[in-house]
């Protein structure tokens, strides 16, 4: 008599969390042995799996509206990256437009020591060492000689406290709270963003979303991740300083796997530690200035201070933007 | 006028602890300011004048080079060319507009650990040529550079690359040698 295994109903969290794709390519391989019968969310997912929709052609090879330019100038030999625009209010998506990326930040040869030297920073910079073990003169047992000098077979000793007896004072040790705080130069930041950015740009982990905002309806979001193929994916989603976006944030906001965070927050280490990057089309101005800003810019002289014309994102008229002010 | 004379013709008569002495001495006392109680004095910001300083101000910014009418400038700087050259590397200009090789003295002596001084070596510093913003093949790069570098050196030219850093080192001291044969190629 064959055994018949049911299948129930999964919680469809667990579901997407595990690795679906393996379960669509037994489903379309014909896999499922017969005496197992489907219920539920399983049978919904297995037999009509949602195949993510991938871009016809490259956007390098066909004339598709180009609805952002860069900012400045792009120098030889390299040209814009460019890179299809998405639209997160649409359960599908649709390859119509066109983005154009600086490759000064999209496009660069990354320098991996330069990466592990900032995501190293990023972690020590902010410690404190608390540490503290008490010397001799701190333990505050006796100041008495344990036996005299001599007479008594033992060994010499002067005190109880001293670092040779078993609960003295610690000779070397680590004495007080110690801050591993250190700066990297900016050169080295530079190059661990851009190198970020170009990993992701290359190994087509990078979407440009115009507009970034998802509709409120129930399972939208899991479901325009699936017709997009990342839904098992960690995704950083990164959207302009003063707007964020609502219905994407709720969604988010119970998920492990899934950040959000303002322009004023990227940085490398988040950006290696999620398998996507999403950028909303509204920032990419930002961020190309004041990248490009700090190619471009003059050394300076002793350090940075708020009298130039033209810095971005600073009003030499704004008290309340300068630099260094006391 | 004549008010303040008929005032002071009291004044003069008045006996010096008398009931209104207070009053008349602040009117005529040059410490004591006059003012008035209804009058009040305020002030308006304004950001026009501001230009003034704006004006002085420095640009954080390097900028781009005009274009000019006829290349080289007098100092004899003169713009990469609009075109690709057709070589299988690319140098490009640092963020001056100028050629990125400079001629550093890289010290190679260090000091073994727990040594008295008489045993310290002294090692002359090496005498290196860099050139950095290098895209493409590094290899060919340092194979041309040697030859432009021949004619003018007395041994058989050395070249070094660092393929991570993006990086070519050229031994000795050949700084113009080296921007004559970027220049001559559209770099």
């Amino acid at each position: 008599m064959q055994k018949t295994l049911v299948i129930k109903a999964v919680s469809s969290r667990v579901f997407l969390a595990s690795s679906t794709n393996v379960r669509f390519a037994h489903a379309e391989a014909g896999i499922i042995p017969p005496n197992v019968i489907l219920t539920g969310i399983c049978k919904e997912k297995l037999l009509n799996p949602i195949s993510p929709e991938s871009p016809p052609q490259h956007p390098d090879e066909c004339t598709a509206a180009i609805v952002r330019n860069c900012n400045n100038n792009i120098q030889l030999p390299k040209s814009a990256v460019k890179k299809w625009v998405d639209n997160f209010s649409s359960l599908k998506p649709i390859f119509d437009e066109v983005a154009c990326l600086n490759p000064r930040l999209f496009d660069v040869h990354p320098k991996m020591d330069h990466l592990h030297q900032v995501v190293k920073w990023q972690k020590t910079y902010r410690e404190v060492d608390y540490a503290w073990t008490r010397t001799r003169a701190e333990i505050g047992k006796g100041k008495r000689k344990p036996w005299p000098q001599k007479g008594t077979g033992r060994k010499r000793q002067g005190s109880t406290n001293s670092p040779l007896w078993k609960g003295g004072g610690i000779a070397h040790g680590p004495r007080g709270p110690l801050s591993l705080f250190y700066k990297l130069s900016d050169e080295i930041l530079l190059s661990g963003l851009t190198s970020a950015l170009t990993i992701r740009s290359l190994q087509n982990d990078l979407i440009i979303a115009s507009p970034m905002e998802c509709l409120p309806e129930k399972d939208f979001f899991l479901k325009m991740l699936a017709n997009r193929g990342i839904e098992s994916n960690s995704i950083l989603f990164i959207h302009n300083d003063n707007d964020s976006p609502p219905a994407l944030g709720d969604a988010i906001e119970h998920s492990r796997t899934h950040s959000m965070m303002p322009l004023c927050a990227l940085n490398v280490y988040s950006i290696l530690k999620h398998d996507k990057l999403v950028l909303s089309m509204d920032i990419l101005d930002e961020l190309e200035d004041k990248l490009i800003w700090q190619f471009e810019r003059y050394d300076w002289h002793v350090k940075p201070h708020n009298f130039y014309k033209d810095m971005p994102g600073h009003k030499y008229g704004d008290r309340d933007s300068l630099i260094g002010a006391s | 006028m004549l008010k303040h004379l008929r005032s002071f013709a009291k004044f003069s008569q008045l006996q010096p602890h008398g009931q209104n002495t207070s009053k008349m001495m602040k009117k005529f006392s040059s410490t004591v300011a006059q003012t008035d109680e209804k009058e009040s004095v305020g002030f308006v910001e304004s950001k026009e004048d501001f230009k003034w300083v704006e004006r002085l101000l420095p640009p954080s910014r390097i900028p781009n080079p005009p274009k000019h009418a006829a290349y080289p400038t007098p100092s004899g700087w003169f713009p990469p060319s609009e075109t690709l050259p057709d070589k299988p590397y690319y140098v490009s200009r640092n963020r001056y507009h100028l050629f990125p090789v400079t001629e550093i003295e890289e010290d190679i002596s260090f000091e073994p650990p727990n040594t008295p001084e008489d045993e310290v070596e002294v090692v002359e510093p090496q005498i290196l040529t860099t050139i950095t913003n290098i895209e493409g093949n590094l290899f060919e790069l340092a194979a041309d550079l040697q030859e432009a570098v021949r004619p003018y050196s007395e041994f058989d030219p050395v070249t070094s690359v660092d393929e991570a850093n993006c990086v070519v080192y050229v031994k000795g001291k050949y700084q113009h040698i080296i921007e004559d044969f970027l220049g001559r190629n559209g770099f």
